[in-house]
């Protein structure tokens, strides 16, 4: 989960600013498109691999991190050699392994609240057109933080209605889970205005 | 100083859960104990300015919840029951950073005011940690430094011990215990209440005793036990 991503250190990748690593991975994400030499892609593969050990992140929790990903890229790799040509899905699960491995490589080497000041710093102009950038990045924080909360949630009206033996049950699962999410909302809502944070 | 002035609330339609509530607050620690539903959370909500009375009014050091809910945000911290709809940011440090954001401090003096309130809170070890792995008591702990990092001059808790073990309930009673703030404290727990210099016993949404503890925690136990 990308909230327990972030690996603390003192490499070089997690001394550069969040703003610079969020830039090279929009431009790297635009920029991958267009290539389509498998050659190419594998060298910047092998880049990506060599910033993990620049990073010197335990390779136990890169591979665990990974591991999803990897699953899905399987996938469309098979899809596309199905569909289309080897050449094809070999250039498509390349593109995928190379952004997997710089957005796990931004996530565990800078902290959310670094990340969350370089969105706003990046959103700052569109202050023109009526966006509160410091919203956004109250937005993306809170995201992230209330997926586990969500997730317990869940678990614990699974787990009653269960016991009820309601589990087959969606409406079962879902009313209070939505009861309980709103309230929760109506909670927070009150904890920030309380914490003199609402405006 | 707190004063509670002839407050009556009640959210519209259904008939008020405070009638004609007057008070001044001003010792250290201040207990407030009722049956549910008897309006002691309204009550506390007030004091912050979460609740604005629909008749009556509440000010902080003159400053009023009405009309001046900034400033006496900037005064008056609130603790929740449940910490984890209190704490907003994904690491530890996080959260307690995010509460310094509107006062605009540089990153130096930031850091310091962090570093201190975890470090006085048992937390420092835990500053780089996701909230969501701590444990009950040291989440309340958690939200109660994100709260005392802005250094307010009164805390209202609301409930604060409620959900947690014996042993994490300890914890934060002494952390309770060491505060500088003035404290006003909603709580069924009549052992912490018996710490506290004044009690005020609320039922059906009445002030109905407003006395020291032994006092007030017999009046209320009576009140509970007769019916």
């Amino acid at each position: 989960m990308l909230l327990s991503l972030y690996i603390d250190g003192a490499s070089p990748l997690h001394r550069c600013p969040a703003g610079g690593k969020l830039t090279l991975l929009a431009c790297t994400g635009i920029g991958i498109f267009l290539v389509s030499d498998p050659a190419w892609l594998a060298a910047l593969l092998v880049v990506c691999l060599g910033l993990i050990g620049v990073a010197r992140l335990p390779p136990g929790v890169v591979v665990r991190a990974v591991l999803p990903f990897a699953v899905l890229i399987g996938v469309f790799f098979g899809l596309h050699a199905l569909l289309s040509s080897l050449e094809t899905a070999i250039v498509i699960a390349l593109r995928f392994g190379v952004m997997v491995l710089l957005g796990l490589l931004l996530a565990m080497t800078t902290r959310l609240s670094a990340l969350v000041a370089a969105l706003e710093t990046g959103l700052a102009p569109l202050r023109l057109v009526g966006v509160r950038p410091e919203r956004a990045g109250l937005v993306l924080s809170m995201t992230i933080r209330f997926i586990p909360l969500v997730a317990a949630t869940y678990r614990d009206i699974a787990a009653a209605q269960k016991a009820r033996g309601l589990e087959r049950n969606v409406l079962a699962l879902m009313v209070p889970m939505l009861v309980k999410l709103l309230r929760r909302a109506d909670a927070v809502g009150d904890a920030l205005t309380a914490r003199g944070l609402d405006d | 100083m707190i004063v509670v002035e002839a407050v009556t609330h009640a959210f519209d339609p259904d008939p008020p859960v405070l009638v004609d509530v007057s008070v001044t607050l001003h010792e250290r620690r201040i207990g407030v104990i009722g049956a549910n539903g008897s309006g002691k959370t309204t009550f506390a909500r007030l004091l912050n300015g979460l609740v604005v009375p629909t008749k009556g009014r509440v000010t902080v050091d003159g400053f009023d919840t009405r009309r001046q809910a900034r400033d006496v945000r900037a005064r008056v911290g609130f603790l929740f029951q449940d910490p984890d709809n209190q704490i907003v940011m994904p690491l530890v440090e996080e959260d307690v950073a995010f509460s310094l954001k509107p006062l605009r401090l540089d990153a130096v003096e930031r850091q310091a005011r962090v570093g201190a309130v975890l470090e006085r809170y048992g937390l420092s070890a835990l500053r780089g940690h996701p909230a969501h792995a701590l444990s009950g008591g040291q989440k309340q702990l958690l939200a109660l430094s994100s709260v005392l990092v802005r250094d307010p001059a009164y805390l209202v808790l609301d409930e604060p011990t409620t959900l947690l073990d014996l042993k994490n309930r300890r914890l934060v009673e002494q952390a309770i215990d060491g505060l500088d703030a003035t404290v006003v404290c909603v709580s069924h727990d009549l052992d912490l209440m018996r710490r506290f210099d004044r009690i005020l016993v609320f039922e059906a949404g009445r002030l109905v005793f407003d006395g020291p503890a032994d006092a007030a925690i017999s009046f209320y136990v009576d009140s509970q036990t007769c019916c």
